[in-house]
């Protein structure tokens, strides 16, 4: 190493040594940056281990008087969040088994059959999955009272399986295409039936896409507030969403514990998050339709 | 996939030999029995009377301790695992012929802990309260049945009756008729179908006849005509949340835009660490709208937030701007909020486009002499412009949808209304259901020429095909 940088020209260390402070500038930079961008979460962090009087008197940008997990605790009982987030995943699970067994079923059959209407049946499926919800909310919302469904979990898990079809179709459908035909066709020449090669072959063969797909539709359903607050009434029945809505009505000035509320509330949208990044980001790619 | 073509020819071989069992049936029959235990458990009502709830409702309750959960044993959060497990295990073994005995023996004792609750219902427990004032419902004896029947299944792999099995759909098979091939992919379509079309298809088409009505939500509509539409553009709210919605539009096609390809280009290159700052700009991208919502109006809370007490403690102002409070600034207090989000979400589709850039083409430009900036601007930029129109056209997309945010921060106040909050807030506080479809109808309307061009940018090379 040593003699390499003996024998290279004065010029080409300066030239090395201007490429050195570029990418410290450069890091520098970025490490702002970021920190700037996560200033909120990080604040909020801070925030929910403070007290209220504390933040009062001396304000944020001061070192805590106390630290306590206090708000925390309050948050998980006293304010319901514990029960927010049970309701949450009582909503969010069958939806997502719903959706990915019904998508897959369509997808199958639009991706491997050439029939009529086929074309048309997958670009209802596209255009259902970019509307604005508005459209849908006043028929849903008395289809499901019509149907004595109003205040119930079935009201929003039947919504979100509907709704969310249109991606998960768009995005397996375009999967299952790009599975080879031969392996399909050696099934069906060995009399293999069709529901059996769905079964057994083209679903096992796209658990990548299905993968992808259960971890963004988890964070997209578990993180829905607008149809928590159509079709539910009752406080004992709400999503963490719609849940942490109503807390700040109640505590309105206690920041530390809506914080608290919100870091709680976010913690399984994170966990998935961290352990299956890589899906996440697939799904997101996947379904922009490139 | 060597190993379907693999197995496919070994088995038959050793079906020729002996008639193994099949698990088949077993499994198949457990699965069913778990699906029709978790459906009664969400949707059936399990109680009549004094309590009707279904399932999940009361295990909701006993969980958290409320009143209605003492109607219960504690028990009943067995159900849902024992439904939820049996689906696993059966779908496991019915993938592949070799586990089918085990998955069989497992749903039978996922059978038992289900039947447990019931034991537990009827004999273990001595509840005066659930005595006096419980009446079982529908939920609750399918839910049973399906324990049962989750329990017996193993039977079914008894070789008398495997047999008699085989036999039977044997000659069943021989007198039905086969599926005509051209209703196969009709089969396929019709449950997803049927479910799409009833809660999608037809209230997205039922909302424009229900905008011409005066619905107020209890009484039935009745048909008023084109009334609603001329009263909304003589309202000023509804002029006032079109501006706010163009404003937000404006913002996120161009700013979250920028920043996420400069992020994207910046990030592309190997770097050391580059994952974690990647992670940073697309970790807010879980955050749900409430949890972003809440944390922001903290953050330009007038005098306990972030800003304010730095801008005053720093001796910047003395009289800092009032954020959410003041009506000049407040709407773009909000869109930096959703801002804030979507720049993790336009880094990541333009990482994905960058990365199919083909490399020799860049090699080529940098061979040819071109400096950093040429490069960007007549080669990456040009190859990305279909992605770029894609994010274009999504960013419009999430701005007309923009909701969450405004009913928290504001719910509309301080000239931050937008029309899904303004459709929102007359529909379902001020129970103008009629006039709130017909603001439904407009932005729908707004929406359809950007989904349209969507839906051509994405399918015009099927429809070629």
């Amino acid at each position: 190493m040593a003699t390499v940088a003996n024998l290279t020209r004065p010029g080409e260390r300066a030239e090395q040594r201007r490429k050195l402070v570029f990418a410290a500038i450069k890091y520098g930079a970025l490490t702002a940056l970021t920190l700037l961008w996560l200033v909120p979460v990080f604040s909020s962090l801070i925030t929910s281990f403070r007290t209220m009087d504390d933040i009062s008197i001396n304000g944020f940008w001061s070192i805590p008087s106390e630290v306590t997990l206090d708000k925390f605790q309050e948050a998980w009982k006293a304010a319901r969040i514990r029960q927010y987030l049970l309701n949450s995943f009582i909503i969010t699970i069958p939806s997502l088994a719903g959706m990915l067994f019904l998508a897959s079923l369509t997808s199958y059959a639009l991706a491997r059959f050439r029939f009529r209407g086929n074309l048309f049946i997958y670009f209802m499926y596209v255009a259902g999955m970019m509307l604005p919800f508005q459209i849908l909310l006043l028929p849903v919302f008395r289809l499901v009272n019509r149907l004595g469904l109003y205040d119930t979990y079935a009201a929003l898990i039947l919504i979100h399986t509907a709704f969310q079809l249109g991606f998960c179709t768009f995005v397996m459908r375009n999967f299952m295409r790009t599975v080879p035909g031969e392996i399909l066709d050696a099934a069906r020449v060995d009399g293999c039936g069709e529901f059996r090669i769905y079964w057994q072959i083209m679903l096992p063969l796209s658990l990548p896409s299905l993968a992808a797909l259960a971890t963004l539709e988890f964070t997209w359903v578990f993180n829905d507030f607008l149809w928590a607050l159509i079709l539910l009434q009752s406080d004992a029945l709400r999503p963490v969403t719609a849940g942490l809505a109503t807390l700040q009505g109640q505590y309105v000035t206690d920041w530390p514990l809506i914080t608290a509320g919100a870091l709680l509330a976010t913690l399984p949208t994170v966990f998935v998050f961290v352990f299956l990044q890589r899906y996440f980001i697939q799904g997101l790619t996947l379904g922009s339709g490139k | 996939m060597s190993t379907i073509a693999s197995t496919a020819p070994q088995q038959q071989p050793r079906h020729a030999l002996r008639a193994p069992i099949d698990p088949t049936w077993a499994n198949f029959v457990g699965l069913i029995s778990a699906a029709a235990l978790l459906f009664a458990f969400l949707f059936a009502p399990w109680y009549w009377g004094e309590v009707k709830y279904n399932g999940a409702r009361l295990m909701s309750e006993v969980l958290v301790d409320r009143p209605y959960g003492q109607y219960t044993s504690a028990m009943i959060i067995l159900i849902p695992l024992a439904a939820l497990g049996t689906v696993l295990i059966t779908l496991w073994g019915l993938n592949s012929p070799e586990r089918g005995k085990l998955a069989s023996f497992g749903t039978s004792l996922f059978g038992l802990i289900a039947l447990f609750y019931f034991l537990d219902f009827y004999a273990l427990q001595d509840n005066e309260l659930i005595d006096q004032y419980v009446q079982t419902s529908s939920g609750f004896t399918i839910a049973l049945v399906a324990a049962v029947v989750l329990l017996g299944q193993a039977v079914l792999l008894h070789p008398w009756i495997n047999e008699g099995l085989f036999r039977l759909s044997e000659t069943g098979s021989a007198r039905l008729p086969a599926v005509p091939a051209w209703l196969i992919p009709y089969l396929f379509l019709a449950a997803p179908l049927a479910l799409y079309v009833v809660w999608i298809i037809a209230p997205t088409i039922y909302t424009f006849y229900l905008s011409l009505t005066d619905w107020d939500g209890v009484s039935s509509p009745r048909y008023i005509g084109l009334k609603n539409y001329k009263d909304l553009f003589a309202h000023r709210s509804f002029t006032e949340a079109l501006g706010n919605n163009v404003r937000w539009l404006a913002v996120f096609i161009t700013v979250p835009t920028t920043l996420g390809l400069a992020l994207a280009l910046i990030f592309n290159t190997e770097m050391r660490g580059g994952k974690w700052y990647k992670v940073s700009f697309y970790s807010p991208l879980v955050l749900s709208g409430p949890v972003i919502a809440l944390v922001w109006s903290w953050v330009y809370h007038p005098s306990k937030g972030l800003i304010n007490p730095l801008l005053v403690d720093s001796g910047i102002t003395s009289s800092p701007p009032g954020w959410l409070a003041d009506r000049q600034i407040a709407i773009y207090c909000i869109i930096v909020a959703a801002a804030w989000r979507q720049v993790g979400y336009v880094m990541v589709l333009y990482l994905a486009g960058l990365k199919n850039i083909d490399p020799t083409l860049l090699d080529a430009g940098l061979v040819d002499g071109t400096n950093r900036w040429q490069l960007f601007r007549y080669i990456i930029f040009p190859l990305l412009a279909p992605v770029t129109t894609i994010i274009v056209i999504i960013s419009i997309i999430d701005s007309l949808r923009a909701f969450d945010l405004v009913q928290i921060m504001t719910r509309g106040n301080q000239n931050t209304e937008v029309l899904a909050n303004l459709m929102y807030m007359e529909a379902f506080n001020n129970y103008r259901m009629g006039y709130g479809g017909a603001i439904a109808v407009i932005l729908f309307s707004i929406s359809v020429v950007f989904v349209g061009l969507y839906l051509w940018r994405t399918l015009k090379d099927e429809l070629e095909y």
